[in-house]
């Protein structure tokens, strides 16, 4: 039992070796400095979303409108730099797009207990609606000459950006979700709702909280995305939804609430990413990639259902 | 309260005033009285048992004093004066700790978090002072002088220790007034000891315990006066020293009981319908023994000694690592709760609510799941005849129940158990598993359950009557195995002692001590 239960909990890192080494060794163009340089500045948005995402199922929700969060995000963004706001007030104001959503997610669920499912979902669409009528329906460049795209691109001390970023929401997020009180009430709230209430934990306030976190997260890697893209796109982000969640789960995140870290995540995100890497160097049919993606997900979950039965206490 | 009543409290307590005093205490629920004028005092320093039939009104009484419920009338009184209580935080607040039945704890934190959540210690950046934490943890298990580690995640424990956690989180907030519901349903042994011993220090030191308990026999150890409730009333409160057992029962029950245990119909030398050699799995080893048509066979133990991963095992839903299974001298093969209803092997689960019910659907619904099949044609269900056979088993195991359309969560303890062996019966099985059939229902029904079984076997059915509460297998069966730390130590034929039995269900490091000498918590048996 016990070396089985350390197989399973050590699985992903084997995984992550073998996506890394097997590809490393085979393909020289897999490990060339071009392409780790292209991978590290692709992972950014999906990192700082899978952390996002974390939060939500840590209360055993889930979070469907990230994706349109960072397309009207990118949008927003992008109209605000052409209507000539300074870089900082339209960051802030995305961000505030993001965070305003994640408050209206949590209140849905709070206030008017509608399952996390269904009010993420609509607020999907209302927010890739937003998205379009602000563009009306294209995409938005940047100003020439905005800073923006240096996020994307730009490096401090040899590591991109975007990587930084991403780092300091892991330690900062890690280190609320671990000493913070209200970071351990996410996990009370995931592992036994009513048990939690009956401590005297405010449940109302954890779920807003973990949807407001799942939002202004999205807005992050909306001013990301804006900045890699150049642009706002009403479109964009379709796949981060599944993506988002998929990272998380890899990751060891429970779809089931009340266990689960942000470096899990963030690990399933880089092997997430590193099969897509891996699967475009061989120029896989880019749909294929999107199968393997799910496939991915179902084993992911797979092994969420085998070990959280086995942890059950009666 | 009459004059009597208040000389006979002080007698007991000569100095005490009530702790907890609460007065005409009316509730109903959707018109239904759920309490009707209830009065109920509590002194520093007692234990004052609370006793009744499921649906007599405990645990809504209970709920009012903790602050979950409010009553449509009647007061609460602390200290001699009035207090209204909106939420069970509040009540906390007051010194009000109610442990309840279900474990209100979180599986995937340590037992340390689980003891101050949702009043962490801080430091002065807000941040949670882990030191403390588990300075607080260490101290409350030390008083209950329970050895666990407290970084041990609440899921790696065995129900009873998660028992005595649960006990642990509500006394780390040094309540003055103690509920406990039923806290021994799910502990034997050395944690018995430790509850009880617990029980007596909080006593010492003036907390006043309110105890729920169907065990009689700790209502007449722990209790300094008892309560019963009826029908939402109190029907009486007498110190406990001055009454019998026979007279608790007719209290709670309203009626004269006969005898507690139906006689058991002799068997005869009949043909061997279910047979079990050297079983084991993940929990059990080496278990064998042969039943037979009209046979009830008893199957005991200590809570966590594998009686309930026999069940499982034999229906199929836990893996057999060797052994073999014969049904009417057949080998069985594949096993599945699916094929085992096809073998006449039915199961009445343990866990009624989770397992047994589906508690949202009707009593019609819940009794006709498993032959649904059966009572259909071409795809559409006969909902006529399928009815009459509802109706059959609504009549002849006396589910008492307004419709058959109510809703099993309506329904006491008892009849919802009626409901899963209506069920049950509905497959005709030959062999029934009857996993812990009278657990957490009261005096009346239990009796009821006791004559449903003698009825099975007179219908030369076999019954495995699996149950950690001795005196029910003592009296119930035709013969008795004992399981500890999953082996079976023991077959054995009547006149069974009970001391006989708990020598052979005691683990075997324990087996030299007495049951109560064990005061350290028992740890899980090792697989």
């Amino acid at each position: 039992m016990a070396s089985t239960d350390w197989i399973v909990g050590q699985a992903r890192w084997i995984a992550l070796a073998i996506a890394v080494i097997v590809p490393g060794i085979l393909n020289p163009n897999f490990r060339s400095y071009d392409n780790l340089q292209g991978f590290l500045q692709s992972i950014g948005i999906l990192l700082i979303l899978a952390m996002g995402q974390s939060f939500v199922l840590l209360i055993a929700g889930i979070d469907l409108s990230v994706g349109a969060v960072v397309a009207m995000g990118s949008v927003i963004l992008a109209a605000l730099l052409q209507a000539g706001w300074p870089l900082w007030a339209a960051v802030a104001a995305t961000l505030a797009s993001g965070l305003g959503v994640g408050i209206l997610n949590g209140a849905g669920v709070m206030i008017l207990k509608i399952p996390s499912f269904i009010v993420t979902f609509a607020f999907m669409g209302i927010c890739f609606a937003t998205g379009l009528m602000i563009s009306g329906g294209n995409r938005i460049g940047l100003p020439s000459g905005s800073l923006l795209p240096q996020l994307a691109s730009g490096q401090l001390w040899g590591a991109p950006l975007q990587i930084i970023l991403a780092l300091a929401l892991l330690i900062a997020g890690t280190f609320g979700l671990r000493h913070l009180p209200i970071g351990r009430h996410l996990y009370a709230v995931g592992g036994n709702q009513e048990a939690a209430r009956l401590s005297g934990v405010s449940v109302g306030r954890a779920t807003l909280v973990a949807f407001a976190l799942s939002g202004f997260f999205a807005a992050i890697a909306a001013v990301v995305y804006a900045a890699r893209i150049v642009s706002g796109n009403p479109i964009g982000g379709g796949n981060l939804n599944l993506q988002s969640i998929a990272a998380a789960v890899i990751g060891g995140v429970s779809l089931f609430g009340g266990r689960g870290t942000l470096l899990g995540a963030c690990f399933g995100a880089i092997l997430y990413s590193l099969i897509e890497n891996v699967l475009n160097i061989y120029n896989v049919n880019p749909n294929i990639t999107e199968i393997v993606a799910g496939v991915i997900v179902l084993l992911a979950g797979l092994i969420n259902v085998l070990t959280d039965s086995k942890r059950s206490i009666a | 309260m009459s004059g009597a009543d208040e000389s006979m409290r002080s007698e007991a307590h000569p100095h005490a005033a009530p702790l907890l005093q609460v007065e005409n205490i009316e509730k109903r629920f959707w018109g239904i009285t759920a309490l009707a004028g209830v009065s109920f005092d509590l002194r520093a320093g007692e234990v004052h048992c609370l006793c009744g039939e499921n649906g007599a009104g405990k645990s809504t009484l209970i709920k009012i004093m903790a602050g979950s419920v409010s009553p449509d009338a009647g007061a609460i009184m602390l200290d001699g004066s009035t207090i209204k209580l909106s939420s069970p935080h509040e009540g906390l607040q007051r010194g009000i700790g109610v442990v309840y039945q279900e474990l209100e704890l979180i599986p995937n934190l340590s037992i340390m978090e689980n003891l101050s959540l949702g009043r962490e210690p801080r430091t002065a950046l807000g941040t949670i002072d882990w030191r403390e934490v588990r300075r607080r943890g260490e101290a409350v298990l030390d008083q209950m002088r329970v050895s666990l580690s407290v970084d041990r995640p609440v899921s790696s424990l065995t129900i009873a220790q998660a028992q005595l956690v649960a006990i642990a989180k509500i006394l780390a907030l040094k309540p003055r007034i103690l509920v406990l519901d039923e806290p021994t349903a799910a502990l034997s042994g050395g944690e018995l000891a430790t509850l009880f011993t617990l029980i007596d220090n909080l006593k010492a030191s003036d907390v006043g315990i309110i105890y729920i308990s169907h065990r009689l026999d700790e209502i007449f150890r722990l209790g300094d006066r008892v309560t019963v409730l009826r029908d939402g009333k109190a029907v009486t409160t007498k110190h406990v020293s001055e009454i019998s057992e026979d007279q608790l029962i007719q209290w709670m029950v309203g009626r004269k009981t006969e005898q507690r245990f139906p006689d058991l119909p002799p068997v005869d030398n009949s043909e061997v319908i279910l047979s079990v050699r050297g079983l084991a799995t993940a929990t059990l080893r080496d278990v064998s023994f042969d039943l037979r048509k009209g046979e009830i066979l008893g199957c005991t133990g200590l809570a966590g000694c594998g009686h309930d991963a026999l069940a499982r095992a034999l229906i199929g839903l836990e893996p057999v690592l060797s052994g073999e299974i014969f049904v009417e001298g057949r080998k069985v093969e594949r096993r599945s709760p699916r094929a085992s209803q096809a073998l006449g092997l039915g199961l009445v689960p343990e866990d009624r609510k989770g397992q047994g019910l589906v508690i949202g659907a009707s009593i019609a619904d819940n009794a006709s799941y498993s032959v649904l099949a059966r009572y259909t044609r071409f795809g559409v269900v006969n909902a006529r005849s399928l009815m009459d056979l509802v109706r059959r088993y609504h009549k002849s195991l006396q589910i008492r129940s307004a419709t058959l359309d109510q809703p099993a969560s309506t329904l006491s303890g008892g009849n919802q158990q009626k409901v899963v062996l209506a069920r049950v019966m509905s497959t005709d099985p030959d062999i029934l598993v009857l996993d812990e059939p009278t657990r957490g229902i009261d005096v009346g029904a239990k009796a009821e359950i006791y004559q449903l079984i003698v009825d099975l076997v007179r219908e030369r059915r076999a019954v495995l009557l699996i149950s950690s509460e001795m005196a029910e297998v003592m009296a119930l069966s035709h013969r008795l195995i004992v399981l500890s730390e999953g082996r079976q130590t023991a077959t054995l034929a009547p006149p069974y002692s009970d001391t006989e039995i708990l020598a052979k269900a005691l683990p075997a490091s324990e087996g030299a001590m007495t049951a109560a000498a064990g005061a350290s918590v028992g740890s899980a048996p090792s697989p």
